[in-house]
């Protein structure tokens, strides 16, 4: 009998472990073009979670960041963004179901506002927008098209049109409005048939037009033509693909093309459809000059998009964005076409139904700082060396290939960081460093601070790495000189620990985890990559700073907090909080030292923190600037 | 055989009766009538049993058939929150529409969506809540009970005179945070020595104003009050009783109504929500049992039911500015099942269940639906002193049409299922069991005819089940007097799972055949029962893991992911500790983490929870009658959870509950 129940509890035992542990997002894409700037992706996300984000795929720094919107602002993003738009410097979203317009900063993405649409208590629930001269039109699921002022960012007029638009466009002075009817599909009403027509200075209604069942997506082309797509009802009544003459605003064509989403580029229209209960559609190329078909089949390569559900083109160079919700659970991705319709690359899993795509030349992330700062800045001169501890970037950035040394990779290290502020060096796990100088040596300015070092820190995604700096006292040209501490803003905090000592070993079989002793006793395994071109051991002595990030109890999400002042790739680039004084130099007892210039500077990563699926903490570099 | 059942269970009733005497804890006395069963804890079932009764029920701080159901292992509740946040109980990951519940010995249904509300019922007139995985072991029971993976059955309280006693009832008022009020009352009559009647009515109000935690800028919470929550439920039921020389009839009358404030998920930056939604059902059954006429014995039951759902949307964009819909269901039922015993040890049975099922609405173009359901089951059990085996075959046979559409496809199709169970060895209360059930849910009227998103053309959604266990139930000496445990294994597949997509156009989702799931998992129950001295302690554990992983597309990112709100483990703990004329209770709840979306990433995760309460009773003995007070504290660590994201559940409450027995 005890053996038995000893059995029961053993097999309870073995079952009772929670061991349902979050998948990783798959890495994310490198995409390698001469582009600059960003790519901004707006995802619906899910219907009532909260979920809708902003990615952005930074060309400079070539990276993604999924959650782009929530990094830079601190807070999400809503339920539901819809369409997104980019007019001057400004991008703006229209979140559907949150029922606002956020208008964010198209170069940084930084909120400029946030603009409720609401009627009394009533959410309007914007739909889509368009832009003429300095004025943003909204249209909303409400019955209504707003207008707001591009330089107060406030809405100063709302006129009625008709039954839940669903698409807003400009053409020839005046504004189309597509009327879908949407929400009365079930009541006796039915879809809405009609394009409201206004006068786009005065929004006083011109025409209502009568174009077909459930008008959708509307799109002004540039031959004085507007196009709009009639969904039909989805069983009997087949959609339509509808032509308006902006001069005369009448139905010029219908073409018996069942359209979903579409839209057009100079001579071309990229138009789809999608069949959700069959799962199948198509892409089309259609010639707008000679109103035809040009290719039944978009894409001429074998590239699958499973489930289109967004289409923009790039307006400077005529790239096709297709994006592709997957299953709709999943993130999707977006899929860039040349206008032959071959692929140019693919995002892959980038949010949850990515809908549209801008692209914004000027983008500038934190990290890549490059259009911010000017060309004859003093920037990293030389790279003296380069030793990461293990990390899950290390021999990504800059990139291993088996047989480089350590000679090759300090080379790899210099191109990305001598002379440019773009660069992208990750430390690895605490200890890792780097150590280099400038063209001239640093001097201490009263009263100011004397220099910096770029990071890709933003918002909740800081990684401080400690600053150090020698003064080349023997005079040999060599970084081998006592180096001084930048006593940063938590250097005398009770728990940050002083000469502790780290060594991680080489795991056996590349791939294992790796194995760190700490001088303080702590012995920890850590699932990261070893750099397989430094010895079978990495020993470090320096300063440990507390962990530093936190895990949100509510979403599980980590949180990369940064320190007040006095780290790298802590404080933002623009923030002053990143720049550096030597007058916070101490020695090793912890004694001010007055410096009146430094040669060298080493820099490391200054905590030891592994974040499950996030990683463990690692400082990443992307240049330096002497001021 | 029959005449050994009926001494029995005479036999344990008088234990019982003995056993409780000394006690303020009145046990009321049953008529085994759930199934037959002789064996409450579930030990000698082929099929997972849990059972919660009687004494139980009160001791687990529950206003709602919800709340207790979360003691079940492997049973895992949907809950949006608050009173009138819906309910739905998954059994063993296998999805809402795959359990069915059964009041009074009929299943009830819905249609429209496929899944029932556990929150419309509150606990007061519940005499036994018991959770049956696969089939069960009664053979003898309406063929529609076989039709689904597991079964919930509520049973209401039935009358019971001791000797001499006319009329006895129980009334009770229960108030609450957050605007709770709840007064209820039971009334029993005896007519005739052969007649007698019941009354049960309860009324319920809640504001459901409870605060909860908002995630704001900078990731700082802020406290802020759920809004537009309230809910006012009535229910009024009328039973008449008789027995005569061995023949068992009753009837009851049902009528519910709710008013109900939805409050909508929490959206960020936009708090607005005026939809309102008003339920009202009534149904009137009937049973009659026959006594054992030769080898023969049989029972029929009828009822009709009749559902009306009315929805109001005050901030709806159509043209009218608001959305108002009604539904209307009614269902027809009627069921024959006999039992014959070939030998002593051999019975077999046949049933034969009709079910009628129409619906309207007043949406545009709606198919108007009706569905004819025929249920034929046939059965085989076997008993031996230590083997206990039955068989059985489900055929299932559905009509569809619809007044305004084409009509689904008509359906016929056989359920095939084997359970069996051994007693290892002779003196010991070892059993191994196992089981074998192959099931399907129909596609709802929602699934298949809701204007724009039905698909007509959608396959029933499959399950398979697999289940091997092993129960011990052991007499214990000393201060424990009784130990027992259930530990089960099972593995179940769904196939053609029936999932909702979004489309492009925001109105319209579509409804698509499209999904595997596998589930491996445990689930285990034990219990202590220990009398140090005069005190009286009970203790149960339940725990569950399920694996229940998406296996529809290989080259899927969410492939062998846990689906949705699915968490990996699950349990519960429960105290009850009785001293004299005062009893305290001790409960906790808690899951791991889930996964909102069928994607496992970190951003979709929702924490884990514990959830704890506390009850302290004490019962006043008034002669004739018993007064209870009980208080109960309710979250009591002001836990800040969700089970459905951004339907936040609420913190820390009380209760307090006056109950006068006569």
């Amino acid at each position: 009998m005890k053996k038995i129940v000893i059995f029961l509890l053993m097999l309870g035992g073995l079952f009772a472990c929670n061991d349902m542990e979050s998948v990783l997002e798959p890495d994310p894409d490198i995409v390698v073009t001469e582009d600059r700037g960003g790519l901004y992706v707006l995802c619906d996300g899910n219907y009532s979670l909260n979920n809708s984000t902003l990615a952005v795929y930074d060309f400079g720094t070539r990276s993604m960041h999924r959650r782009f919107f929530e990094a830079v602002n601190g807070r999400k993003l809503g339920d539901t963004g819809n369409e997104m738009l980019l007019y001057g410097s400004k991008l703006y979203v229209v979140m559907n179901v949150s029922s606002q317009l956020e208008v964010l900063d198209a170069r940084t993405g930084l909120s400029l506002a946030q603009i409720p649409f609401f009627d009394a208590d009533r959410a309007r629930q914007p739909r889509d927008l368009c832009f003429w001269e300095d004025k943003v039109y909204v249209c909303s699921f409400d019955g209504t098209v707003a207008r707001v002022d591009t330089a107060l960012l406030q809405v100063d007029g709302v006129v009625k049109v008709g039954r839940n638009p669903d698409g807003i466009t400009y053409s020839n002075g005046k504004l189309y409005v597509s009327n879908s009817g949407g929400l009365d599909y079930a009541t006796g009403l039915g879809y809405e048939r009609t394009v409201s027509i206004l006068d786009a200075e005065s929004m006083q209604l011109i025409k209502t037009l009568d174009v077909g069942l459930n008008p959708g997506r509307i799109r002004a082309d540039r031959y004085g033509y507007v196009y709009v797509s009639c969904r039909g009802n989805y069983s009997d009544v087949p959609g339509t693909w509808v032509c308006i003459d902006a001069q005369s605003d009448e139905v010029h064509r219908v073409f018996d093309l069942d359209v979903l989403n579409f839209d057009v580029y100079d001579r071309y229209a990229y138009l789809y459809h999608y069949d959700y209960e069959r799962q199948d559609s198509w892409i089309k190329l259609f010639d707008l000059l000679n109103q035809e078909e040009a290719r039944s089949n978009f894409i001429t390569d074998a590239t699958v998009v499973r489930t289109p559900y967004g289409v923009d083109v790039r307006a400077d160079n005529g790239d096709v964005f297709i994006t592709d919700a997957g299953n709709f659970v999943t993130s999707g991705d977006v899929c860039c076409f040349d206008p032959e319709g071959r692929l140019k690359y693919r995002l892959t899993q980038v949010g949850v139904s990515p809908n549209s795509v801008v692209y914004v030349s000027d983008f500038v992330a934190s990290g890549s700082v490059n259009d911010t700062m000017p060309a004859e800045a003093n920037y990293i001169a030389r790279v003296w060396s380069y030793a990461p501890a293990p990390g899950q970037f290390v021999g990504r950035y800059p990139s291993y290939e088996a047989g480089d040394d350590a000679v090759f990779m300090l080379e790899k290290v210099s191109e990305q960081l001598i002379g440019r502020a773009d660069g992208l060096v990750s430390l690895g796990a605490y200890g890792g460093s780097l150590v280099f100088s400038f063209a001239e040596p640093i001097r201490n300015r009263a009263g100011l601070s004397d220099f910096t070092i770029l990071g890709n820190a933003f918002s909740q995604s800081a990684e401080p790495g400690i600053v150090e700096v020698s003064v080349d006292a023997n005079g040999n040209g060599l970084p081998d000189d006592p180096w001084f501490e930048l006593a940063g803003s938590a250097y005398a905090q009770a728990d940050t620990k002083k000469r502790i000592r780290v060594t991680y070993q080489k795991p056996t079989q590349s791939g294992d985890s790796v194995q760190v002793r700490f001088s303080d006793g702590r012995f920890e395994r850590m699932p990261s990559v070893y750099p397989d071109w430094a010895g079978d051991s990495i020993v470090f002595t320096g300063t440990l700073l507390a962990p530093t990030a936190t895990r949100k109890e509510n979403t599980g999400f980590w949180i990369l907090n940064a320190l007040d002042w006095g780290y790298a790739d802590n404080k933002p680039n623009i923030s002053e909080a990143s720049h550096l004084d030597l007058d916070w130099a101490v020695d090793a007892d912890g004694h001010a030292v007055a410096l009146e210039e430094a040669h060298f500077v080493r820099v490391y990563t200054g905590v030891y923190q592994h974040m499950g699926v996030v990683g463990e903490l690692s400082t990443e570099i992307c240049g330096a600037i002497l001021f | 055989m029959p005449r050994v059942i009926a001494f029995f269970v005479a036999f344990l009733c008088l234990l019982n009766l003995l056993a409780q005497q000394d006690s303020l804890r009145t046990y009321r006395i049953q008529e085994v009538y759930v199934s037959g069963s002789l064996d409450p804890s579930g030990k000698r079932s082929a099929t997972p049993l849990q059972r919660l009764d009687g004494a139980m029920l009160s001791s687990i701080n529950s206003l709602l058939v919800s709340d207790a159901t979360r003691f079940f292992s492997g049973a895992v509740i949907k809950d949006y929150g608050g009173i009138g946040g819906m309910k739905t109980l998954s059994v063993r990951s296998m999805g809402a529409q795959h359990t069915a519940v059964s009041y009074d010995g009929v299943t009830l249904s819905d249609a429209q969506t496929g899944q029932i509300d556990l929150g419309r019922f509150a606990l007061n007139s519940i005499e036994v809540l018991q959770l049956t995985i696969g089939d069960g072991n009664d053979i003898f029971q309406p063929a529609r009970q076989y039709a689904s993976s597991g079964m919930l059955s509520m049973q209401s309280k039935r009358p019971f005179f001791q000797n001499g006693e006319r009329v006895h009832g129980d009334a009770s008022m229960q108030v609450g945070s957050f605007g709770l009020m709840h007064p209820h009352l039971n009334l029993a009559v005896r007519l005739h020595p052969n007649w007698s009647a019941t009354v049960s009515t309860e009324y319920l109000k809640s504001e459901g104003n409870y605060p909860f935690e908002l995630e704001g800028e900078d990731s700082v919470s802020t406290q802020v009050r759920r809004k537009h929550n309230a809910v006012e439920n009535k229910r009024i039921e009328l039973g008449l009783w008789s027995q005569w020389q061995g023949w068992k009839w009753d009837s009851k009358w049902y009528h519910f109504d709710s008013s109900k404030e939805l409050p909508g998920a929490v959206i960020l930056y936009n708090s607005s929500s005026e939809q309102y939604l008003w339920d009202k059902q009534e149904f009137v059954q009937m049973h009659l049992q026959s006594p054992a006429l030769g080898r023969m014995d049989f029972k029929t039951s009828l009822k009709y039911n009749d559902a009306d759902q009315r929805y109001l949307n005050n901030q709806y964009l159509g043209a009218s500015g608001k959305e108002e819909v009604q539904y209307a269901q009614q269902e027809v039922y009627a069921s024959l099942v006999g039992r014959y015993r070939l030998h002593p040890k051999l019975h077999v049975s046949l049933a034969h269940d009709e079910v009628y099922q129409t619906m309207q609405s007043t949406l545009q173009g709606f198919a108007e639906p009706k569905r004819r359901s025929g249920y034929t089951h046939a059965a085989v059990k076997l008993m031996q002193d230590r083997f206990l085996a039955t068989a059985g075959v489900l055929l299932t046979q559905v009509d569809e049409a619809a007044t305004y559409a084409q009509a689904a496809q008509d359906l016929s199709r056989w359920s095939p299922s084997l359970s069996t169970s051994w007693q290892l060895f002779p003196q010991q209360n070892l059993f191994l069991r196992a089981f074998y059930k192959a099931s399907f849910r129909m596609p709802s009227f929602n699934d298949l005819y809701y204007t724009n998103s039905g698909n007509r053309n959608l396959k029933p959604e499959d399950s398979k089940q697999w289940n091997v266990g092993l129960t011990v139930e052991q007499p214990l000496k000393g201060v424990l007097s009784v130990f027992s445990a259930q530990v089960d294994v099972f593995h179940n597949r769904i196939r053609d799972k029936i999932m909702a997509i979004p489309t492009k156009n925001v109105f319209v989702w579509s409804m698509v055949n499209l999904g595997s799931v596998d589930i491996k998992g445990l689930d285990a129950t034990l219990h202590v029962d220990a009398a140090p001295g005069k005190h009286r302690i009970g203790l149960t554990w339940t725990h569950s893991y399920q694996r229940a992983l998406d296996q529809t597309r290989a080259d899927d990112a969410v492939y062998n992911n846990q689906i949705a709100y699915a968490p990996r483990i699950y349990g519960s703990g429960r105290m009850d500790w009785h001293l004299g004329s005062w009893s305290l209770d001790y409960t906790l709840l808690y899951s791991g983490h889930r996964y909102v979306t069928g994607h496992n990433l970190e951003e979709n995760r929702l924490p884990g929870y514990v959830d704890q309460g506390l009850g302290l009773e004490h019962a006043f003995d008034l002669k004739k009658a018993t007064l209870r007070l009980k208080g109960e504290l309710l979250n009591m660590n002001h836990a800040s959870y969700e089970i459905v994201r951004n339907f936040p559940m609420p913190g820390r409450s009380f209760r307090l509950m006056c109950t006068y027995q006569w």
